[in-house]
């Protein structure tokens, strides 16, 4: 009985021995070219950061949600910066409330990034406090904060928040609208965008239509801004919000909008500026 | 040389499409979409779709764009697009104005003008406003950091007639690092007939050439004292169905409220009225006409899907790590499996 075996290398003739290797280095190549885009392209909000930064990804483990971080503040009476995120990415207030990033982790820090003040509500549809906003503020510990809002992942140049948009209680109308979230990265519109007033939910929510600012699961809590462009540079960035959700459920029109003034003005914080 | 030509000739294709007229039917959306059945509410048309399955269902909301035709027009500056506007529709317009506010947010401030060139533009304005006008949006976010106090500029002109509505909207591109200065027309109405009628005044005032353009055949307007008596009726009709339910991440059942920015037609989204079957056609026709007779209106036509869930959820995943870490070790324990296999059928040499 005759078995047969695929060739080894050292059964090739020479010529071909050569061939081989030199295919396996293009595949080695190629995979490491793949390796390395992949890197590229996911890099950054989904990682470890030092400083941290809106739109990077947060973990809470007692709720295990996986969100992102929206607006940088810092409160008006003193302490330490942080970030408006959603109340339902949060832990709430208490023992335990703490914050990691990207994710929870078993060595080391654990990649433990702070806690969370969260008197906001999980869910702006049935709360029955009207005031209450799905927010909470992410105190951030044993990291750096960078105000700068990564433009990098909208093709533009990093650039801190200048101010925040109102909160008329009515349709509002931006001149443009972006965000940046761990799912999606930067989506957006330069066209002129109308965001319905939707009194259906606590806090102040508005609901912008999904053609206009695509966002997915873990883009909760991720920063809602507007652009001012100013001759080729960037004269300012308007806060709008933080993502809260979608509707209808699983086949989202419209994304909503928890606005940031109103998630500031209920926590007692303002805007950081910084770089 | 034939190369040459050839990208010429792809690179003028892809200009020529760049500066198109759109027109966008979304009175045809109706007709794209085959509905379950059309009911007739006193003379007004309910397209009704019952979603079985939101992968293959076609409705006016799933899987279908609204009906769009491009034809060529002729690449065109913004100012000439402004002076042909004014020119063939003026004199009389609304001029939006947009006033950027120091400390962060603006306010959208309409005023009635009178000009018969671009020239006389924004004197017009600065009148009505009674106060100074920025040229553009750049120009007014450098004033406001610069002087700290709150500045305007010219956002749109707009002119209302009975069956059209026109819009030249003044606004700012991005692309990379680089921005700039687009005008873009709109035109709005309910017939074919006279959005061309329109663009063809605007053609004539540019001397023949026609303007890239946005054209919306519309059935009908929205407007938000409308839109926000039927999300209470959708409140109202959703306690009498009883279909909302509270979930950890949101919340089931609710009925929405949706259209195109201010042009119709209303799209309303029900969940199932009975539990998880799809409705028959008898319990349909019954909800939508409860709809109706709350809202005490019916503007046709009126676009109703069923779907199998509807309701707001969160943006946020829930994920355990455990799960993870398994993978992990049992993805690790697969490549060493693998590898001492593969050692083991080497011939040894």
């Amino acid at each position: 009985m005759r078995f047969i075996t695929p060739p080894t290398r050292r059964d090739m003739p020479k010529p071909q021995l050569l061939k081989s290797v030199a295919r396996r280095v293009k595949m080695w190549k190629a995979v490491l070219l793949l390796a390395l885009t992949v890197v590229l392209v996911f890099a950054g909000l989904r990682d470890r950061e030092n400083p941290v930064y809106p739109g990077v990804q947060i973990y809470s483990k007692s709720t295990g949600v996986i969100c992102s971080a929206g607006i940088p503040v810092y409160p008006t009476s003193g302490g330490s910066l942080g970030f408006i995120t959603a109340s339902h990415c949060t832990d709430p207030s208490g023992a335990g409330n703490n914050v990691y990033q990207p994710n929870f982790s078993w060595g080391g820090d654990n990649n433990w990034a702070g806690f969370s003040i969260d008197r906001g509500t999980d869910n702006p549809y049935y709360e029955p406090d009207r005031s209450k906003p799905d927010a909470a503020v992410w105190v951030v510990a044993n990291r750096g904060v960078s105000g700068k809002v990564p433009l990098r992942y909208c093709g533009l140049v990093d650039h801190p928040l200048t101010g925040a948009v109102d909160d008329p209680k009515s349709d509002l109308i931006l001149p443009s609208i972006f965000k940046i979230g761990r799912a999606t990265y930067c989506t957006g519109t330069w066209s002129e965008v109308r965001l319905i007033y939707d009194d259906r939910y606590s806090g102040s929510v508005y609901a912008a239509p999904i053609s206009s600012l695509r966002a997915e699961q873990t883009d909760s809590g991720g920063i809602v801004f507007s652009i001012t462009p100013c001759g080729t540079t960037i004269c300012g960035i308007q806060a709008v919000g933080i993502i809260i959700g979608g509707y209808p459920q699983g086949n989202w029109q419209y994304v909503l909008i928890q606005n940031a003034r109103y998630a500031m003005d209920y926590y007692g914080v303002e805007l950081y500026k910084g770089p | 040389m034939a190369k040459a030509t050839l990208l010429l000739l792809v690179a003028l294709s892809v200009a020529a499409y760049a500066q198109s007229v759109v027109v966008l039917n979304f009175t045809a959306l109706v007709d794209v979409a085959r509905p379950d059945f059309v009911m007739d509410v006193d003379g007004c048309s309910v397209y009704v779709y019952v979603v079985r399955d939101f992968e293959t269902a076609k409705t006016p909301l799933l899987h279908t764009d609204v009906p769009e035709v491009r034809m060529p027009a002729s690449p065109m500056e913004s100012e000439e697009i402004l002076d042909a506007f004014i020119k063939a529709l003026g004199p009389r317009f609304k001029a939006y104005v947009t006033i950027i506010k120091p400390k962060g947010g603006s306010e959208r401030r309409a005023v009635e003008i009178s000009v018969h060139s671009s020239t006389e533009l924004r004197r017009a304005i600065e009148e009505a406003l009674g106060g100074d006008l920025a040229r553009n949006y750049i120009e007014a976010s450098s004033a406001v950091i610069k002087t700290q106090r709150p500045t305007a500029y010219p956002s749109s002109l707009a002119i209302e007639m009975k069956d059209a509505q026109v819009f030249l909207f003044f606004l700012s591109g991005g692309n990379g690092s680089k921005f700039f200065q687009v005008r873009k027309l709109v035109i709005e109405a309910t017939r074919w007939e006279k959005t061309f009628e329109i663009l063809s005044r605007i053609s004539e005032a540019a001397g023949g050439r026609t303007p890239p353009a946005y054209i919306y055949i519309v059935p009908y307007w929205t407007d938000d004292e409308e839109g926000r008596k039927l999300v209470r009726v959708a409140e109202a009709l959703e306690r009498e169905l009883g279909t909302v339910k509270k979930l950890p991440n949101g919340v089931e059942g609710t009925i929405h409220v949706l259209h195109y920015g201010h042009v119709g037609p209303y799209l309303l989204v029900f969940p199932y009225p009975n539990g998880s079957a799809p409705p028959d056609r008898v319990t349909a026709e019954k909800v939508v006409r409860r709809f109706i007779e709350l809202a005490g209106v019916c503007r046709s036509p009126m676009v109703v899907e069923f779907w199998p869930k509807t309701g707001y959820e969160w943006a946020a995943e829930r994920r355990g790590y455990t799960p993870l870490i398994l993978a992990v070790a049992a993805g690790i324990a697969a490549v060493a499996t693998a590898a001492v296999l593969i050692l083991k059928r080497r011939p040894a040499n």
